[in-house]
C-alpha cells in the first residue's frame, strides 16, 4: 500500500511536467502568432470573402456570376494569361540559365556584369513597364529605332493580340530574371567542379556535360523557380495595365476592370476566383511534377 | 575547360549586358535628351547628340514629384518596421519549434504568399475603408506588409536558426533576463539577417504597385510613387513619368549594388528551397 | 561535509527515453566532483537541469537546503562552462566575461576590478580587448572559465571543458583547473567521458550509467572495488579481467581482478598450448591461472608489456584477460600466474566481496 502510493505520487508529478513541457512550445508558438495572425486576416479571410461573394446574388446563393462570365470574355483572357505566364516564363528560364552559367566562368568584367544582370530586381514594375511602353511604341520608339539603324524595316508592334501579348511577355524579362537567375546559380555553384572534370577525362563533350549534369543538378531548382515565378507570372498585373491595357484583357484586367465599376463587381469576384483556382490547380501541378521533394524539406 | 576562359563568353556577357542596361539606357535618353531628339524624332537617335536638364527641372515644377515620394518612404519604413516588430518574435519562435512542425508554419506563410495580390487586395480596400484606412499611408502599409511577412519570418528563422544553441542558454546562465539576451546578445548577433530582411521589405514596399493602387487610387497627390507614375503615364506626360522613374530609381540600384552581396537565390525564393 | 546540493528522484523524459531515471545525488561543499560517463548516459543533460536551462519531468534538486528546480536559470545563480565555451562572438573577452557582472547590475568599477583580477589567475590580461573569435582554443577555454568564475556563483558545472582542446594543452589546462579550484575553494562538477580527467582531477567520481548513479566514491575506490562488474568493465585504464568464479571453489558468479593485481612467478611456464597470432604486436597465450588453489587455462593476450585483446574460450565471463609482465613469450608457451587481490561478484554483476589474498 505505501508502495502504491508513491508510486502514484510520482506519476502524477510526471505528467505534470510533461505538461509543462508542450506549455514551453506554447510560449515559442505565442511569439509567432501575431506574425501568423496578420497573414491568415489579411489574406485567408479575404480569399474566403471573395470566393463567397462570387456566389451571392443579391444575398442569396447562385451561379449566376459564373454563368455570365464568358460573356465578359473569359475565356479568352484565361488563354491570353497562360499564353503570357508560358511564353514569361520560358523567355526567362533561359535567360537566367545563359546569366548563371556565363557567372560560373571567370572573366574579366564579372563583378561588373554580374550588378547590371541583378539590378533590375530592384526596378518598380511600374517603372519597367513604363520604359518598355517607350521602347515598344507602335509609331517610333527605341526598339524600332534600333532596327532602323541596323536598316531593317520597323515593326508595329501593337498590331494583334497575339503581339501585344507578346511585348508583354517580353517586357517581364528585365525585372524578374535576376530572381531566377539567382535561384539557378545557387544551384550550379552547388555543383563540385571536379564532377565536369572527372566527366571530361571520360570524354564527355560540352553538350553532354550539360544534359548528364548541369541539368539534372539544377532541375529541382528549375521546378522552385517555376513555382515562384509561374504564381507570380499568373498575378502580373501593372505591366499588362501599362502595355496594353484591357485589350485584349488577361485575368488580372478583367477581374480590375469590372472590380472597378460597382456593378459589375460580382464578375469580379467570380473571376477573382477562376483565377485562385487556377493558380492553386498550377501550383499542385509544379509541386506534384518536380519540387515535392525539395518543397518537403 | 573551367581555368580558361571561352573567348566566345564575352559576345554571350555583351549580348546579355546590353539585353539588361539597355532599359536604363533608355530612361536615361529620354529624361536627359531635349525632346526634340527623343519623342521630335519617329526613330530615336541611341546616343545622346545633347544633355540637359530642363526636363527634370521643368517636370519638378509641373507634377508633385516630392509629395508621392515622401509617401513611398513613410509607407517603407512603415513596412520594414512592422515587417521586423513582427517577424523577429515569429522567426525566433519558430526557430525555437521543432523542425518538423516549424517547416510546416513557413511552408503555410508563403503558400499564402502565392494568394493573388488582386483577389486579396480588393477585399481588403473594403475593410480598409469600413476602418477608414483607404487612401491613408498606415492603410497601405499595412496590405503591404502582407506581402514582405513571410520572406521576413523566413530569414530571419534562418539567423536565429544559425546561432549557437547555448549561446541563449549561456546568456540566461549570465544571470540575463529575456529582455537582455535578445537586445545584448541575439539580436547584435543576427544584425546581418535583419538588414536584409529590412532592405528587401523596403524595397517591395517601395516598388508595390498592385495593392497600392487598389487600397490608395489614383489621386496622385495622396499616394505613393508607383501610383502617381502610373497616373502620369496613362495621362501621357512622358517626361514627368520618366523624371519620376529616374529619381524613384536611383536608391533601389544603390541599394541593389551595395546588398549585391547578400541577394541570394535561396533567400529570395523563401523556404521553398532547403 | 556540507551537502551543497542534492538531487531526489530526479527524472527527465524527453519524448519516450528516459534520460535521467530515478537519480539520486549528493554534491558536497567544496568539492570537485566528476560525473562520469560513457555517452548518451545524461551527462550533459543532468548539468542541464541542474543550471536550468532544461526542466526536470519530476524530482527536486535542493541547494543549500532551498529547492531550486522550478527556478529559471537567470535565478539559480549557477555557473556553467558549455562544452564548446558558448562565448559571445559578438563581444570582446572583456565583455564577455564583464557579461554576468552587468545582468548582475554591479558598478562598473567593481566589474573592472573583478574581471582584471580573474584575468590575472587564468593569464589572459593580454587578450582582454580582442573579440573572441581571435582566439586560441585554449584561450577561449579561459576565456569561458573566467566568466563562469569572476561572478561568484554557488556551484561551478563544466561539461567536458577541455576536450576541445589539443592534446598538450589539455593536460596544462587540467592541473591548472584543479589548482585554481583548490585555491579558490569553489565546488565544482565537472563532466567528462575521459577517465584520465577523472583520475588527476576529482576528489570523488560519480559513475553514470543509465539515467542513474552507479557509484560514487574516490577514482581508487571505484578502480579497487568496482560495485558491479558494468563498472569494473568502465573504470580503468584497462577494463577489468572476468573470469568463472565456480571454477575456483567459489559460489556461483564471476572473479573480477586488475591485471596489476597479478604477478607471474619466474620460471613458471610449462607445457605448450596452441596459440592464435592476432596482429604483429598482439598475440594470446593460453595460460595456467593459480588462485584459491585451483587451477585453469586462461587467455591471455600479450601486447608489449601488458596485454589486451583475444577471443575466448568459453570458460570466462570476458574474453579478454590482461596480465602485466615484463617478460616475453613465445608462441606455445605456457605460463601461470598468482591473483593478489580480486572481488567476487554474483551472477547479477553486483558485488560480493573484496578480496585480498595476500
Amino acid at each position: 500500500m505505501h508502495i502504491r502510493m508513491h508510486m502514484d505520487s510520482e506519476f502524477s508529478g510526471i505528467r505534470e511536467r510533461r505538461f509543462k513541457i508542450t506549455r514551453k512550445y506554447l510560449v515559442y508558438v505565442l511569439f509567432a502568432l501575431p506574425a501568423i495572425a496578420y497573414v491568415i486576416g489579411l489574406s485567408i479571410i479575404p480569399a474566403i470573402t471573395v470566393v463567397y461573394q462570387s456566389f451571392l446574388v443579391a444575398g442569396k446563393f447562385s451561379l449566376y456570376n459564373y454563368s455570365v462570365l464568358p460573356s465578359y470574355g473569359l475565356y479568352a483572357s484565361i488563354g491570353n494569361t497562360l499564353i503570357v505566364s508560358v511564353g514569361a516564363l520560358l523567355i526567362q528560364l533561359i535567360l537566367a540559365l545563359a546569366i548563371a552559367m556565363v557567372m560560373m566562368k571567370p572573366f574579366a568584367g564579372s563583378k561588373i556584369f554580374s550588378s547590371i544582370v541583378i539590378i533590375p530586381f530592384g526596378i518598380s514594375t511600374i517603372v519597367s513597364a513604363f520604359i518598355f511602353s517607350l521602347i515598344f511604341t507602335n509609331v517610333g520608339g527605341f526598339a524600332n529605332g534600333v532596327l532602323v539603324a541596323f536598316g531593317f524595316k520597323p515593326v508595329v508592334w501593337f498590331s494583334s493580340s497575339i503581339s501585344d501579348l507578346g511585348v508583354v511577355m517580353f517586357s517581364d524579362f528585365w525585372k524578374n530574371t535576376p530572381l531566377v537567375a539567382l535561384i539557378l546559380y545557387g544551384g550550379l555553384s552547388s555543383v563540385s567542379p571536379t564532377l565536369y572534370e572527372a566527366a571530361s577525362v571520360d570524354g564527355a563533350g560540352a553538350f553532354k556535360r550539360f544534359t548528364h549534369i548541369t541539368l539534372p543538378a539544377i532541375a529541382p531548382l528549375i521546378s522552385i523557380a517555376l513555382l515562384v515565378r509561374g504564381v507570380s507570372e499568373f498575378n502580373i498585373f501593372a505591366l499588362p495595365l501599362v502595355l496594353i491595357g484591357y485589350h485584349p484583357l488577361i485575368l488580372n484586367t478583367l477581374i480590375y476592370e469590372n472590380y472597378s465599376t460597382l456593378a459589375t463587381r460580382p464578375i469580379s469576384y467570380a473571376a477573382a476566383t477562376v483565377l485562385l483556382l487556377i493558380i492553386m490547380a498550377y501550383s499542385i501541378f509544379v509541386l506534384k511534377i518536380g519540387g515535392a521533394k525539395q518543397y518537403a524539406k | 575547360m573551367p581555368n580558361k576562359t571561352n573567348p566566345l563568353i564575352y559576345i554571350v556577357v555583351l549580348a546579355l549586358a546590353l539585353l539588361f542596361f539597355y532599359p536604363f539606357w533608355v530612361l536615361f535618353l529620354i529624361a536627359f535628351e531635349p525632346t526634340k531628339l527623343t519623342f521630335g524624332l519617329i526613330y530615336p537617335l541611341q546616343f545622346p547628340l545633347e544633355i540637359t536638364l530642363t526636363n527634370i527641372v521643368n517636370s519638378f515644377n509641373q507634377v508633385d514629384l516630392l509629395g508621392p515620394l515622401m509617401r513611398s518612404l513613410e509607407v517603407a519604413f512603415i513596412v520594414g518596421g512592422l515587417a521586423l516588430l513582427l517577424g523577429i518574435p515569429a522567426g525566433y519562435g519558430i526557430a525555437k519549434l521543432t523542425a518538423r512542425i516549424s517547416n510546416k508554419i513557413i511552408a503555410f506563410l508563403f503558400i499564402i504568399n502565392m494568394m493573388p495580390g488582386l483577389v486579396i487586395a480588393i477585399p481588403i480596400s473594403l475593410y480598409f475603408y469600413s476602418a477608414h484606412l483607404e487612401n491613408t499611408v498606415l492603410g497601405v502599409a499595412l496590405a503591404q506588409e502582407l506581402v514582405v511577412l513571410p520572406l521576413t519570418v523566413f530569414i530571419i528563422m534562418g539567423g536565429f536558426r544559425s546561432l549557437p544553441r547555448d549561446l541563449e542558454n549561456q546568456a540566461r546562465v549570465d544571470g540575463a533576463p529575456l529582455s537582455s539576451t535578445f537586445a545584448r546578445v541575439l539580436l547584435p548577433l543576427i544584425r546581418v539577417p535583419i538588414l536584409i530582411a529590412f532592405i528587401l521589405s523596403w524595397m517591395t514596399s517601395w516598388d508595390e504597385f498592385t495593392y497600392a493602387f487598389i487600397v490608395a487610387p489614383i489621386v496622385p497627390t495622396d499616394s505613393t510613387f508607383p501610383v502617381a507614375l502610373y497616373n502620369y503615364v496613362t495621362r501621357d506626360l512622358p517626361l514627368q513619368s520618366a523624371t519620376f522613374a529616374l529619381v524613384a530609381t536611383v536608391p533601389v540600384i544603390v541599394l541593389v549594388v551595395v546588398f549585391q552581396k547578400y541577394l541570394k537565390g535561396q533567400y529570395l525564393s523563401g523556404g521553398l528551397i532547403g | 561535509m556540507n551537502v551543497k546540493m542534492k538531487y531526489e528522484n530526479v527524472y527527465k523524459y524527453y519524448k519516450s527515453s528516459k534520460i535521467l531515471n530515478k537519480l539520486d545525488l549528493e554534491i558536497y561543499d567544496g568539492e570537485f566532483l566528476v560525473i562520469l560517463g560513457p555517452s548518451g548516459t545524461g551527462k550533459t543533460t543532468l548539468l542541464r537541469v541542474t543550471v536550468g536551462i532544461e526542466d526536470l519531468t519530476a524530482g527536486k534538486i535542493i541547494m543549500d537546503g532551498v529547492d531550486i528546480s522550478k527556478l529559471p536559470p537567470n535565478k539559480r545563480n549557477i555557473a556553467m562552462v558549455f562544452q564548446n565555451y558558448a562565448l559571445y562572438p559578438n563581444m570582446t573577452a572583456y565583455q564577455n566575461i564583464a557579461f554576468p557582472l552587468k545582468m548582475a547590475r554591479k558598478p562598473r568599477s567593481e566589474i573592472k576590478k573583478k574581471v582584471s583580477e580573474i584575468s590575472e589567475t587564468l593569464k589572459i590580461a593580454e587578450v582582454l580587448e580582442k573579440n573572441v573569435t581571435l582566439l586560441s582554443g585554449g584561450q577561449k577555454q579561459r576565456v569561458a572559465l573566467a566568466r563562469a568564475l569572476v561572478r561568484d556563483p554557488k556551484i561551478f558545472l563544466l561539461d567536458e571543458p577541455l576536450s576541445n582542446l589539443d592534446a598538450r594543452v589539455r593536460v596544462v589546462a587540467r592541473s591548472e583547473l584543479k589548482k585554481i579550484q583548490k585555491e579558490l575553494g569553489h565546488t565544482f562538477v565537472y563532466v567528462t567521458h575521459d577517465q584520465s580527467e577523472a583520475g588527476s582531477l576529482s576528489d570523488r567520481v560519480a559513475i553514470l550509467r543509465s539515467g542513474r548513479i552507479e557509484q560514487i566514491g574516490t577514482y581508487e575506490e571505484l578502480l579497487d572495488e568496482p560495485r558491479s562488474t558494468w563498472v569494473g568493465d568502465f573504470i580503468g585504464d584497462h577494463p577489468m579481467n572476468f573470469i568463472n568464479g565456480e571454477k575456483f571453489g567459489l559460489p556461483k558468479g564471476t572473479l573480477g581482478f586488475r591485471d596489476s593485481w597479478a604477478t607471474i612467478g619466474d620460471g613458471e611456464i610449462s607445457g605448450t598450448v596452441e596459440l592464435c597470432q592476432l596482429g604483429e604486436e598482439s598475440y594470446h597465450i593460453q595460460c595456467s591461472i593459480d588462485s584459491s588453489g585451483a587451477n585453469q587455462d586462461i587467455d591471455y593476450g600479450e601486447g608489449e608489456n601488458s596485454s589486451e585483446a583475444s577471443t575466448g574460450t568459453g570458460n570466462f565471463r570476458r574474453s579478454t584477460v590482461g596480465v602485466r609482465s615484463s617478460k616475453k613469450y613465445a608462441v606455445g608457451d605456457r605460463i601461470r600466474f598468482h591473483l593478489d587481490k580480486f572481488n567476487v561478484y554474483d551472477p547479477e554483476g553486483k558485488l560480493i566481496e573484496s578480496v585480498n589474498a595476500k
